[in-house]
């Protein structure tokens, strides 16, 4: 064939400028149909061919000339754009250095609280126990649990104990209350801690060893080596370390102090025992389906525990997954869902933002445009240029979001009550996503305007007949209400979490939490409860003192309970609470039938005391002096108590039955003081304590203060939700700002006509404000109803919630009203007192 | 004025003698003529462009021809300025010559 070769030409076309493609690739046909005559079609190839190879240099050269001068061009423009308005330019680089440093905050979070346990080099094949019992699970297990899988299951290749519990550690004059880790002796062959001193492989081995973490090293050691030194726990067990491990990582559900061995702990013979109060964990071959193993060792405790009727059932659990899916009430998982949801409508925010002000100003740079059109740049290199601009821009502002992200981190880690940290530096990926994350904003942001600009028609933006007035507004407009819209939701949003965490502190509790220390008592303590009661209260600013198996927060022990006239085959649980004289008294929880427990009547040890909603249960009319039993004693019901929540507010009142047992040492101790010396009541408190038993020392804890806790995740989720609303209804404002300022230049004929005609500085700031009024009163028809979608989804998280109320709708809407007019107010008032002469005189 | 290049002064002459017939093909076919070295396409289009860019020469388009595979031809031809700079140069080049010699001069013609 008399044409060249294809490829060949592939390449030139693509290396040559666009114009000249047609007359270089026809004028090189022609020569090589000559060429073909007279050399035949393989020379004429090969010659072709060389004329390419010898051809690349030069066309590149001039290829990259062209792109460095158009670039430039494009540079220079821009600059120069950016610095005669440089007001414009700055609110938008705000507005998207802000909306960037909240995706970064968010998006460092969410980092962390995915990495979550992954840090283990088996943490894909690690998994801990659950024991499912009543279709509820838990993941205490029996502590005779873990030899015996491996005795029986060759899948389970590893196991080991984890219980965490506060002990008192001495190293000669030092001591101090640790966390301290019982684990077994394969742990540290299962999670990754790594040894900074000494070595995992004697580690545990030996049952007297402990192992420190860093920071624990420190506060006994300081400088000296710790290893082979003796530490005492609880004044009675000698055990030596042998390691020193990095502090446990942030992102790890495991929180220890130290590590020691179970056993000389405890005592070898409880570890044989099936009571469920420690955690298990296994490794199981990577291979293995989990699943399969799960069917396997399901009835393990089953077969061995013959105790109770019970049937608990034994399952795993990925340890990657522990910290953000829970076994009942909402996955953490949700809280990574909503911020993420939220970074991304601040970004959004931004975004359209950037839009706005950028097409706002379409007149400024109409004429380039024209020009570029009319010069032969067509839609392609516009679109091009103008994404470009925008992308570059985004970059700008990411340098401003990195450094805003610098200066907001610690905040935000207080609120988050975490330790982010901002290594640009050192973290590579991070970097690499911060560039991307720029240019996708870019692209976003820049592609309205690209489209936009780009289809101008060039003879008439010359002959300035083109219009960008009101009739291309439309979007603008649909983009502000978008903006408003989504800041109105977040204030709705806000509004009601902080109403329902209102809410649920001065919810009556049906119990007085005010002023109670809760005092969580050591084995060593409670032998001595009694005189120690006796002494506190000897002081007159100690009301009560009494003592329970938990706190009224959480009751969640339970057991199986039969009473009078109870169907023999059913099987119901109730929960319940071992309590001293005086519970009810501390509480101030009264009594709807009967009595509380009292001194006056021995049997009391075994009587028994339920609330309204196990009185329900029992349909008992007349319940005082009626039988009732738990773990098979016999007792009658001296009391009814009113109903009160034992649990967070999430959960609906559950029965309790509350039962004395003496043998039972109470864990945790409530002493109701006199509000008006707290700090000396508290000081009373230890001291009496140390004195009755020295060497134990203890930190007595308000009951609000661990009431307040339970709402941690919401209370937090409020903070940040309104720190984020605050930011996106700036950036709304600041995009408001720029458009209200664009408009009234649009309009400054008018005003200044109308204002030769007579009217008033007042009748043209609602003139100009009217358009703004419209949009938000849009943008509020669209919040309210998803606001309440959503909000009445959350609130079904609570058992107890307060009504939404149209009150926060409103309130939502009036914000958001003022807000956006008092931004539009400076640009409508400078307008409205311009000098209507200085506009009219060029006319 | 600037003082063109070796390849654009003998481009502009190539325009200049072939009038209304210089386009690609013939331009390089006229260099590679007179000079007897292998021009590639690289080596005459790159210039050609500039000294058209550069308003040195003015281009018409032509009609589309078979042998071309369909494709127009773009023809040359010289500007005022293109005019200028061709004087300019020939100028230099006249003064530099006539500076040498005439012995110098028959020692040159004898290496050609």
């Amino acid at each position: 064939m008399r044409t060249p070769p294809r490829f060949s030409e592939w390449i030139l076309y693509h290396l040559l400028e666009k114009e000249e493609r047609e007359f270089i690739i026809g004028d090189l046909r022609e020569i090589y149909g000559q060429v073909w005559f007279s050399s035949g079609n393989l020379k004429a190839k090969i010659w072709y061919w060389g004329q390419i190879i010898r051809s690349i240099r030069p066309f590149l050269f001039n290829f990259i000339y062209w792109r460095i001068s158009m670039f430039t061009n494009y540079l220079k423009l821009a600059v120069r754009y950016m610095k005669r308005h440089w007001g414009y330019s700055l609110i938008n680089i705000l507005g998207l250095s802000i909306g960037m440093a909240c995706c970064i905050l968010i998006f460092l979070w969410v980092q962390h609280e995915l990495s979550y346990d992954r840090f283990h080099e088996k943490a894909d094949d690690l998994y801990i126990i659950t024991v499912t019992s009543d279709s509820r699970t838990w993941t205490s297990s029996p502590w005779a649990l873990v030899p015996t899988l491996k005795n029986d299951f060759p899948e389970i290749l590893k196991g080991s104990w984890y219980g965490v519990i506060p002990l008192l550690a001495r190293y000669e004059n030092k001591s101090f209350f640790e966390d301290v880790a019982l684990v077994g002796a394969e742990f540290l062959d299962m999670f990754t801690f790594p040894f900074v001193k000494g070595s995992p492989e004697y580690a545990f081995k030996d049952l007297n060893s402990v192992v420190l973490t860093e920071r624990t090293a420190a506060r006994y050691f300081g400088n000296e080596d710790p290893i082979g030194k003796v530490i005492q726990f609880e004044n009675q067990v000698d055990l030596t370390v042998i390691g020193v491990i990095e502090d446990v990582p942030s992102n790890s559900h495991m929180e220890f102090d130290l590590l020691v061995s179970a056993i000389p702990i405890i005592g070898e013979p409880r570890t044989r025992t099936w009571s469920m109060d420690v955690s298990s964990y296994v490794l199981l071959p990577s291979e293995t389906d989990p699943v399969e193993v799960e069917n396997k060792i399901s009835e393990t405790i089953i077969k061995y525990d013959k105790r109770t009727n019970n049937k608990y059932y034994v399952g795993l659990f990925p340890v990657k997954k522990i910290h953000l899916y829970s076994f009942y009430g909402t996955d953490p998982i949700v809280y990574v869902y909503i911020f993420s949801l939220i970074a991304v409508i601040v970004l959004l925010i931004a975004c359209i933002n950037f839009m706005n002000l950028t097409t706002a100003r379409s007149t400024i740079r109409i004429n380039e445009i024209g020009i570029r059109k009319v010069c032969g740049g067509d839609r392609k290199d516009l679109i091009k240029q103008f994404l470009g601009e925008s992308i570059g821009l985004a970059l700008v502002a990411l340098i401003g979001a990195v450094v805003l992200v610098y200066f907001l981190l610690p905040g935000f880690n207080s609120l988050a009550a975490k330790q982010l940290e901002f290594d640009i530096l050192n973290n590579g990926t991070l970097l690499a996503g911060l560039v991307l994350l720029a240019v996708f904003v870019g692209f976003i942001a820049g592609s309205y305007p690209a489209l936009y600009f780009s289809s101008f028609q060039p003879d008439r933006v010359l002959k300035n007949t083109l219009q960008t007035g009101s009739r291309r507004s439309g979007l603008r407009k649909a983009l502000i209400v978008a903006q408003f819209t989504a800041s109105i939701l977040l204030i709705i949003a806000t509004a009601t979490i902080y109403k329902q965490i209102q809410y649920i502190r001065n919810k009556d509790l049906g119990f007085n939490k005010d002023q109670i220390l809760v005092v969580r008592a050591r084995q060593q303590l409670r032998a001595n409860y009694s005189i120690i009661k006796e002494r506190l209260l000897a002081n007159p600013d100690v009301l009560h003192v009494s003592a329970a198996s938990s706190i009224p927060l959480s009751i969640g022990n339970n057991n199986p309970v039969y009473w009078e006239g109870r169907d023999s085959n059913s099987y119901v649980r109730m929960n319940f609470v071992c309590v001293d004289y005086d519970y009810f008294e501390t509480f101030d929880m009264g009594m709807s039938y009967g009595r509380s427990f009292s001194r006056e009547y021995p049997t009391d040890q075994e009587n028994y005391i339920i609330n309204e909603a196990a009185l329900k249960l029992t349909g008992y009319e007349d319940p005082i002096g009626k039988m009732f039993s738990m773990w098979k004693n016999e007792g009658t019901i001296v009391g009814v108590v009113k109903d009160f929540h034992g649990t967070s507010l999430h959960n609906d009142i559950r029965p309790i039955v509350f039962l004395m047992y003496q043998n039972l040492p109470y864990s945790n101790w409530f002493i109701k003081i006199n509000g008006s010396r707290i700090a000396e009541s508290i000081n009373f408190v230890k001291k009496t304590i140390a004195a009755v038993v020295p060497g134990y020392p203890v930190e007595p804890e308000f009951l609000d203060e661990q009431f307040q806790r339970q709402y941690i995740n919401e209370d937090r989720l409020g903070k940040i939700l309104m720190c984020y609303t605050g930011l996106a209804i700036f950036i709304s404002c600041l995009g408001l700002f720029g458009l209200a300022a664009f408009m009234a230049a649009r309009r400054s004929r008018e005003i200044a006509i109308r204002k030769v005609l007579g009217a008033s500085i007042g009748s043209v700031m609602k003139i100009l404000s009217r358009e703004f009024i419209v949009l938000i009163v849009l943008a509020n028809i669209i919040a309210w109803p998803l606001g309440l979608f959503v909000m009445s989804r959350w609130m079904r998280n609570f058992s107890y919630h307060t009504s939404i109320g149209l009150g926060v709708f409103i309130a939502a809407g009036t914000v958001a009203l003022a807000i956006a007019l008092l931004t539009v107010s400076y640009q409508t008032f400078r307008a409205a007192t311009a000098n209507p002469a200085d506009r009219l005189r060029n006319e | 004025m600037k003082i063109l290049s070796k390849p654009e002064e003998l481009i502009l002459l190539a325009v200049f003698s072939l009038k209304d017939n210089a386009y690609g093909v013939t331009i390089r076919n006229y260099i590679i003529t007179k000079t007897g070295v292998d021009w590639t396409i690289g080596a005459v289009y790159v210039p050609l462009n500039r000294l058209a860019r550069d308003g040195y020469l003015e281009t018409t388009i032509g009609e589309p021809t078979p042998e071309r595979g369909g494709k127009r031809k773009k023809f040359y031809s010289l500007t005022h300025r293109g005019m200028k700079a061709l004087a300019f140069t020939k100028r230099i080049n006249d003064s530099m010559w006539s500076r040498l010699s005439a012995m110098d001069q028959a020692a040159l013609t004898d290496k050609g």
